[in-house]
This record gives C-alpha cells, sequence and structure tokens, in this order.
C-alpha cells in the first residue's frame, strides 16, 4: 500500500503570514526573506570591489534640523542631498520587494500603492524619532544639538511611533489599512532584516569571540528550556482547568509558549487540526504580541538595566512572533543602555541585547520543527492512531525548518571567515555592513508598522473568543513572562554587552 | 485503525466558534494517559536539563 505522510507542507502551515496564500505563488513567504536578506547583504560587499552599491541609502540621523536628518550612508555619495536618498532608497526597496511580491503572486499595482503609503509613514515615523528632544541620550548630544532636555528614548523611538501609526490605522482607518493590505508583511520584513543581522552578529563575534559565542550557547540552553517547561504547562492548564479539547489545547499552548504563528500553525498540521484553530489561535498570537511590544522593553529598561542581556534574552523568550520579538529586543536594547548611561554612567555598546533577542528567537524557530515532529508522532501513534500507511516523515522537521535561518547563519559565517581569513578586511568589511544596517533599520520599520496595521483588536470581541483570550492572558502574563525572565536570569545574568568606543 | 482525528469534521463558520468552546466544555475529553505521560516527562526532562545546562554554563563560563 502506498503510504500517506502527513500533509505539512502548505503555504499557510509554513509560514508565518495570516493572509491567505495567494494563487500563483511562485515561492514561499520564508524563502523570499532568505533572498531579499542575501540580497542586500551581498550587493553591499560591492564595497570589497571599490563599488558602493548600497551608498545611496538614507541613514537617519539624531536632528533638529529637519533638513540635515537624513545623509547617504556612503562615503562616495556625499554629493547626494538627504531627500534624493529618500528617493533612492524608495525605489531600491519597491524594486526589491515588488519583485517579491510578484514572485509571491501579489499585484504589482496594488503593491505598488500599498508599499508606497506603507514605506512612507513608516519612514516618517523613523525620521520623527530620531528628533533632538525625542533621541537625544548624553549630555554632549544636548550640548552638541542646544537642546536643554530630552526623552532619551534614542532613534529607536521611530519604531514605537511607527508601531502606534500602525495601530491607529489598523483599528480605526479600515479602508486605508485595507489599501496597504498587500505591503503589510511584517514576517517577510523582520526575516529579511535578521537575515541582514546574521552579518552584524558575525562582526559582533569577530570583536568580542567569547562574549558572541557565549550568547549562543545560551540561547540554546533557554530555548529547550523554554520548550519543555513552557509547553507541557500550558498544555495542562488549557486541558485540564479550561477544559479545551486536545485538538484546541496543542495548538494554543505552542502558540502561547513557543513562536506564535508560525508553532501554532506547525503544531495544528503535526496532530491534523482543522485550520480554523491555529487561525483562531494565531489572532490572539499577533495581538497580545503588539501588547508585550508595547510594555516589556520599556519594564526591562526600568528593571533590567544592570542585567543588559537578561533584558534581551527576555524579550526573544516572552514576546510572541518573529517580528514582535526582534522588534522589542531593538527598543530594549536603546532604552536598557540609556537607562545604564544615565543612571550608572555605563556607555554599553549597541545590537548586543538586539543581537540576544534575535538569537534566542531563531533558535525557537530552528526548534518548531522538531517538536511539530514529535506531536505528530505522538498523536498518530498514541492518542489518535491513524490509518495505517498514514505515517510522519522525518521530511517535516525539513519542512518546518525556518528557510531564513540559513540566511541568517550564511551571513553570520561569511563575515566571520572573511574577517579570520583576513583580518585587514575587517574595517571593509563594518563598512559594508554599515550600509546593509540602513536596510535593515528600514525593514525593521515597516515590520514595526505593518505590525500595528495588522492588529486589529476590535477582532478580539466580534469573533467572540473571549474565553480563548482569558487563557491566553493568563498564561502568558500568569506564567510565561515570569518563566521566561527566569530563564533569561539563570543563563545571562552573569554576561554583559562590551563598552561602546570613543 | 479508525482515525478518530476531528479533522474529518467541516470548517464551521467563525460566527460557530462560541457554540464550538460551549460544547468543548459540554463534552470534556479527560486527559488520557498518554498525555499525562507527555506532560510529565517533557517537565522532568525539562528540570533536569535545567541543572545539567546551567552547569554547563557556568564551566564555560
Amino acid at each position: 500500500m502506498q503510504q500517506q505522510t502527513i500533509d505539512l507542507t502548505s503555504k499557510a502551515a509554513t509560514d508565518c503570514n495570516l493572509a491567505e496564500p495567494p494563487r500563483h505563488a511562485r515561492i514561499s513567504e520564508d524563502w523570499l526573506s532568505l533572498w531579499t536578506g542575501l540580497a542586500v547583504f551581498l550587493l553591499s560587499l560591492g564595497v570589497f570591489f571599490g563599488v558602493e552599491l548600497l551608498g545611496f541609502g538614507a541613514k537617519v540621523g539624531t536632528w533638529t534640523e529637519l533638513s540635515k536628518a537624513i545623509t547617504p550612508v556612503g562615503a562616495t555619495y556625499k554629493w547626494m542631498s538627504g531627500w534624493l536618498a529618500v528617493v533612492s532608497t524608495y525605489v531600491f526597496m519597491l524594486s526589491l520587494l515588488g519583485l517579491g511580491n510578484w514572485l509571491l503572486g501579489g499585484n504589482p499595482r496594488k503593491f505598488f500603492v500599498a508599499f508606497t503609503l506603507a514605506f512612507a509613514i513608516s519612514f516618517g515615523c523613523w525620521v520623527l524619532g530620531n528628533y533632538a528632544n525625542i533621541a537625544a541620550t548624553t549630555p554632549a548630544e544636548l550640548q552638541k544639538f542646544g537642546i536643554t532636555w530630552s526623552l532619551k528614548l534614542t532613534g529607536e523611538a521611530g519604531f514605537v511611533l511607527a508601531l502606534l501609526a500602525g495601530l491607529l490605522i489598523g483599528n480605526f482607518f479600515p479602508r486605508l489599512a485595507a489599501l496597504m493590505q498587500e505591503a503589510v508583511k511584517p514576517e517577510l520584513f523582520v526575516k529579511a532584516a535578521i537575515v541582514i543581522m546574521g552579518a552584524g552578529v558575525g562582526i559582533k563575534a569577530l570583536e568580542n569571540s567569547s562574549l558572541a559565542w557565549g550568547i549562543m550557547f545560551r540561547g540554546f540552553c533557554a530555548i529547550v528550556e523554554a520548550y519543555l517547561i513552557y509547553w507541557a504547562v500550558i498544555y495542562y492548564i488549557a486541558r485540564k482547568y479550561f477544559k479545551f479539547s486536545r485538538e484546541w489545547a496543542a495548538p494554543l499552548a505552542s502558540g502561547i509558549s513557543i513562536c506564535g504563528v508560525s508553532a501554532a500553525i506547525a503544531t495544528g498540521g503535526a496532530i491534523r487540526a482543522r485550520p480554523m484553530v491555529p487561525i483562531m489561535v494565531s489572532s490572539l498570537v499577533v495581538i497580545f504580541a503588539v501588547v508585550e511590544l508595547l510594555i516589556l522593553p520599556f519594564a526591562a529598561a526600568q528593571w533590567l538595566y544592570k542585567y543588559p542581556m537578561v533584558a534581551g534574552a527576555w524579550m526573544g523568550l516572552a514576546v510572541k512572533t518573529d517580528g514582535a520579538a526582534v522588534a522589542s529586543g531593538a527598543i530594549a536594547d536603546s532604552l536598557v543602555r540609556a537607562k545604564a548611561m544615565s543612571t550608572m554612567g555605563v556607555n554599553y555598546a549597541g545590537g548586543w541585547i538586539m543581537g540576544a533577542s534575535a538569537t534566542v528567537k531563531v533558535f525557537i524557530d530552528v526548534f518548531i520543527g522538531v517538536w511539530a515532529f514529535v506531536l505528530a508522532w505522538v498523536w498518530s501513534t498514541k492518542i489518535e492512531k491513524r490509518e495505517a500507511g498514514s505515517k510522519v516523515s522525518v521530511g517535516m522537521i525539513w519542512q518546518r525548518f525556518p528557510k531564513f535561518v540559513l540566511g541568517y547563519v550564511g551571513t553570520f559565517l561569511i563575515v566571520l571567515i572573511l574577517g579570520l581569513a583576513a583580518p585587514g578586511m575587517v574595517a571593509k568589511t563594518k563598512s559594508a555592513m554599515g550600509q546593509a544596517n540602513v536596510f535593515r533599520g528600514i525593514f525593521f520599520v515597516m515590520t514595526f508598522f505593518t505590525i500595528g496595521v495588522l492588529s486589529n483588536f476590535r477582532k478580539l470581541w466580534e469573533e467572540g473568543i473571549g474565553r480563548l483570550a482569558l487563557v491566553y492572558i493568563l498564561c502568558l502574563f500568569g506564567y510565561i513572562i515570569w518563566i521566561g525572565l527566569g530563564i533569561a536570569f539563570v543563563f545571562f545574568h552573569a554576561i554583559v554587552p562590551p563598552l561602546a568606543k570613543g | 485503525m479508525t482515525n478518530t482525528s476531528t479533522s474529518a469534521k467541516p470548517a464551521p463558520a467563525q460566527a460557530g466558534l462560541v457554540d464550538e468552546l460551549k460544547k468543548m466544555e459540554q463534552e470534556y475529553e479527560p486527559l488520557l494517559p498518554v498525555e499525562k505521560r507527555l506532560i510529565s516527562y517533557t517537565l522532568i526532562l525539562g528540570i533536569v536539563l535545567l541543572v545539567v545546562m546551567v552547569g554547563l554554563s557556568k564551566l564555560i563560563g
């Protein structure tokens, strides 16, 4: 008899995107994020051949005069005005992502309108967040800009502004939100950003290898613990006290405890739940991830500024969805460093806290496939005892494997090997990554904005998912966040980022 | 063996979610021994690995 394997390869099952899969997709969103991030990374390497292919990238700095807010990142583009740099950046990203959208089977005309609006609002928030009275953190900066006060939120305040703008549009301007729908792809943006970030982590590994490897090892430890301790307890609570069926409890436990949307969908596929189950769980995940994003980085800055790496790992462990977790890490990175600077006078180097969040999140994603495999095996052989011939395939682990992680690891290794093989090239590598990072920043700010647009809080009440929401709130805020904090503290309290140079 | 999964049921409209949740409460599926084993083994493995990994991370420094 021909053996049937459990189908977990559908677009809906492999992507974190809640939208229905397009009819003529030529590529999955996961693969697309890998190629998009790699394209930016590879173009940035033009520096090695004396060509700044991404030198036109619009870099936003702290400002009091708008005309001085934006500059092209490349030294050979100094002749270019800030506004021309913005237009060039927009055209480049429109072309890159427009091609991607076409490969996803999207509508180019709709995408043009949607992306133009999303880019304009996101970039506007990014610029506004860098206004000196919002972003300046040190006395030297206050003096430089001739101001007497600042909110000291750093330029990353632009992320929060973008999120708030997105929430406003998503909840109060549904027509505008619908107009932007074609470009509302937070998971694509953040995964592309993570691929580029791999190179940044590679540079950090060259600068401080023991700390970088320490973060990776601790991130791995934290994740193993999170999977094993989170999932079992949430599943038990959902089954025992909230009387959920197995079909609902398993995706719910994965959604709350692991990586939100993708874990809920993977688990739903593994136990053969009806499609509506993981989709409903995913709605909750997205909404509460935004709530966490608005609260946890600020809580971390308030109470964890003495343990900056704990703050970063906590964001990766507690905040669900890749986008919100790495976004929280980015905000925590700036807020925690600003707080450490103002209260202790310690100026930590940027990027390490967010690096811990991203590393933890990447490990979480890697293990989703393994966990889905384990659950599929338990369900098919012990709980549901599926038909003879219906078999759980080990290939499921690869199908579930988030492909963008290959990009993250790839860029990390390329930079690391380049630096180790030719130490004299490290300066050029940094220059190249400086250019790629401009685009990573734009991917980030668009992630924040589109997460906001996607989060329709009214949906919670319209669909009558109060009981689901209750178990989610209780488990997330009563258990996950605190256990995540505990695990992050156990593994990360002994390490701190290096001090900033200069 | 027959497939006892609920996957064969037609997907109800989202409006039926409230009914579905009520029905789920009324027709409670008790925890099977295998589920209890899955929960307890996972938790025990997690706690054992916690001790091992904390030790390892201290060893590595």
